[in-house]
């Protein structure tokens, strides 16, 4: 029997997701990684409708998609760069990266991460087609509100 | 217990009694036996009632006015009182959000048991509404002051200027606000998730916007956020996609902007029930098309046919006195879209912002509604304003430093019929001299431009706002603490009301005196120059930066930097406060001793 897309779990969305995520789009989407944010326009936008699609790919989970990348210079300081329909807890700015999101990143596995008040998020590590690992996933799920400015 | 009387234009320190203003203080007059007060007609005149208590608790006061007497026989005063209530910030305890006394809510000192226990000095600040169509002279009476056992009388002369001020500004001073931030600071509200629905919040938003209406300036609220979404009620209804797009239902859009556009809101008004001036549209890169089909066909077609559904329904309703914008507030730093199209820093960002132009051109150009594409600049308002932008922006918002770059743009933009603003009348702390708010429309007066835009007005967040508001994000307060379910006004919106008063009439100003040979608006302008210190109107214009030329993205915007030295020093720096009443008395003199604007 064909599974019903609303039968399709966290992992599985993540997965599909993924696959249509062009990583060396999402690699290479600010035009400076160092200075004042700017994007390359074409690229933001095939990845952000890919982040848009992952989100809707089963709306029973009511997701938040956004993709993180780390500072040439420090990879332990993580920028929001896409967001999907919400941006994360922490915000638009370069925060100091959570360990998972950072284990996510240096294992090639997905790490889960619990929050409290019933908001878990997962990140999964995003690669090019060098198969190097150029930023993370982030979904959550039990956002109760849109974060935004 | 010392009882005294202030102008509008300086406050007193809660604590302390000192004047909040310190520079220039020595120039400020405490007046402690009688008052002269000087207004035009149709127009609000303010002062405050000090109390220093000297240590003593107040449990309540009374004002009453005696009748004036004057060349109209006996004047009847039209008063409300405020208490100011203090906030302890920046160093002092600085008075901003007032609210109406009643026998609810009297005067008392300290104000409140939690907020400032500390407060030795109290003031109650007075509007006094001078109507149209009196004789123009001197009218005197007293004042009668009671608080606890202390009695005083104050000699009381209003100076009533043949001047009327006229109903409509002919100057927008814009208070903008992001929605939905009225919501937040209401309980009643931010509990109730069908407030869109049940028109509870269309009540205290009306509310705020008329408070706005009432004090000549325009609540301007923008219905989405930076993440795409729109708040409910902020557009209408849709349905279908693509070439099947289509306004679904306008019933809650209708439900919730009628009453301004037709002007019914504003029932009530002194200066009538008119339709608002000025009303953002939902349009923008997530609306009516969604992100996902920028760049496609998709994306113009959804556009395009729902803006000619906003064309028909909105001659069907005859809402043709409002001006219409779509304004693009995108800004890429928020990581939703790519493009920044508000204040246009990267020359690429033209590109998607001339694209959505090019999306709706032609959808309303055979239309008495007024639309009106916005755009919004600073860094690039010298290209923009040189070239084709000029043609298809119809109403722009400009940064007030860059703009004194420009001195030749103004004539560009009355040429092509185009709406001009000054972006940055905010006070940045709630302490700072009252010369830099009023300054924002004697700067848009004297460069011929057509308003000036307050940003933020009802922007509270999770701030303390009785203790320590944002004072750049809050112009209007919330009545909840005070038991009301409303907007409460501050002092810095009653002094924008009052410049805005003087602006009106100075806008209004036309003509040319045969006896001197003088344009009276002419006059007038060197009356404010006077008072700036300025020889001429150049003292309001800067020299264009080398820089200017050059892409933004390499311009040091640091602080005493190129830029900061460029835009330096505005106009209302190192400006006494007394001179705004100076000024606006010689003006008023000046305007009423030629009969010309009675």
């Amino acid at each position: 029997m064909m599974a019903n897309y609303l039968e399709l779990d966290l992992d599985s969305v993540a997965r599909i997701g993924l696959m249509y995520l062009d990583g060396d789009q999402f690699e290479d989407v600010q035009l400076d990684r160092y200075g004042d944010t700017d994007y390359d326009f074409d690229r933001f936008v095939n990845v952000k409708i890919a982040l848009t699609r992952l989100e809707n790919l089963n709306p029973s989970l009511a997701l938040c998609a956004a993709l993180w990348q780390f500072h040439p210079k420090n990879p332990r300081l993580a920028i929001p760069v896409v967001a999907g329909k919400s941006l994360p807890p922490e915000g638009w700015t370069r925060t100091p990266a959570p360990e998972q999101m950072m284990l996510a990143r240096d294992s090639g596995k997905p790490q889960t991460r619990d929050r409290g008040e019933g908001l878990v998020s997962t990140y999964y590590p995003v690669k090019n087609s060098d198969g190097e690992i150029v930023g993370v996933l982030e979904l959550l799920q039990g956002m109760d509100h849109i974060e935004d400015l | 217990m010392r009882i005294y009387l202030l102008k509008d234009y300086v406050r007193v320190d809660g604590v302390t009694g000192a004047f909040i203003e310190r520079e220039f203080q020595e120039e400020f007059e405490r007046f402690e036996q009688d008052i002269e007060l000087h207004a035009a007609m149709n127009q609000y005149v303010s002062f405050q009632v000090v109390f220093d208590t000297e240590g003593e608790a107040i449990a309540s006061a009374d004002l009453s006015f005696g009748e004036l007497q004057g060349p109209g026989g006996a004047l009847v005063p039209d008063v409300e009182a405020f208490a100011e209530w203090f906030h302890e910030t920046e160093g002092c305890a600085v008075p901003d959000c007032l609210v109406p006394l009643s026998p609810e809510r009297p005067f008392r000192v300290p104000q409140d048991d939690v907020y400032l226990p500390g407060q030795r000095v109290g003031a109650i600040w007075v509007d006094w509404f001078v109507p149209k169509g009196i004789v123009p002279g001197n009218y005197a009476g007293t004042l009668r002051v009671q608080s606890n056992d202390t009695v005083k009388t104050f000699g009381l002369r209003l100076v009533v200027h043949a001047v009327t001020v006229p109903d409509r500004s002919l100057m927008t001073a814009d208070l903008n606000a992001y929605a939905d931030s009225i919501s937040p600071v209401f309980p009643h509200l931010a509990s109730n998730p069908k407030r869109y629905e049940d028109g509870s919040f269309f009540e205290v938003e009306k509310q705020v916007v008329s408070m706005a209406r009432e004090h000549r300036a325009l609540y301007h609220n923008l219905g989405y956020k930076h993440s795409g979404i729109v708040i409910p009620s902020f557009a209408p209804e849709l349905e279908g996609e693509g070439k099947n797009i289509r306004v679904k239902s306008w019933e809650l859009f209708d439900r919730h902007f009628g009453p301004y556009l037709d002007g019914s809101a504003f029932e009530g008004s002194r200066r009538g029930a008119f339709p608002i001036e000025y009303l953002y549209l939902p349009f923008h890169v997530n609306w009516p098309a969604p992100f996902e089909k920028w760049g496609k066909k998709g994306f113009r077609t959804e556009v395009r046919r729902i803006m000619a559904e906003f064309v028909r329904h909105f001659e069907e309703k005859g809402w043709t006195e409002t001006g219409f914008e779509i304004f693009l507030n995108h800004k890429k730093q928020y990581r939703f879209y790519p493009f920044t199209l508000d204040e246009i820093w990267y020359e690429h960002d033209e590109e998607p912002f001339e694209q959505y132009y090019d999306m709706l051109k032609g959808t309303y150009d055979t239309t008495d509604v007024r639309f009106l594409f916005r755009t919004d600049e600073s860094n690039h308002y010298g290209n923009h304003s040189r070239n084709h932008y000029a043609d298809f922006c119809d109403l722009w918002v400009v940064n007030a430093g860059m703009f004194t770059w420009y001195p030749e743009s103004m004539e560009i933009m009355k040429q092509k019929g185009n709406v001009l603003w000054l972006y940055g009348g905010v006070l940045r702390g709630l302490s700072d001299s009252l010369v830099s708010q009023f300054t924002s429309p004697m700067h848009a007066f004297m460069a011929d431009a057509d308003g000036f835009c307050v940003w933020n007005a009802f922007g509270h967040g999770s701030s303390d706002y009785l203790k320590t508001p944002n004072a750049d994000e809050v112009i209007m307060y919330p009545g909840v603490h005070f038991g009301l379910q409303r907007p409460l006004p501050s002092i810095r919106l009653k002094f924008l009301r009052n410049t805005m008063q003087l602006a009106d009439a100075m806008m209004a100003v036309t003509g040319y005196d045969i006896e001197s040979k003088y344009g009276y608006k002419r006059r007038v302008k060197d009356i404010v120059n006077k008072h700036y210190g300025f020889e001429d109107d150049g003292g309001w214009w800067k020299k264009t930066p080398d820089f200017a030329d050059t892409p933004p993205r390499y311009w040091d915007f640091s602080r005493g930097g190129p830029v900061d030295q460029a835009c330096s020093p505005g106009p209302a720096e190192g400006k006494s406060p007394r001179m705004m009443e100076q000024l606006r008395q010689e003006v008023l003199a000046y305007l009423g001793s030629t009969g010309a604007f009675l």
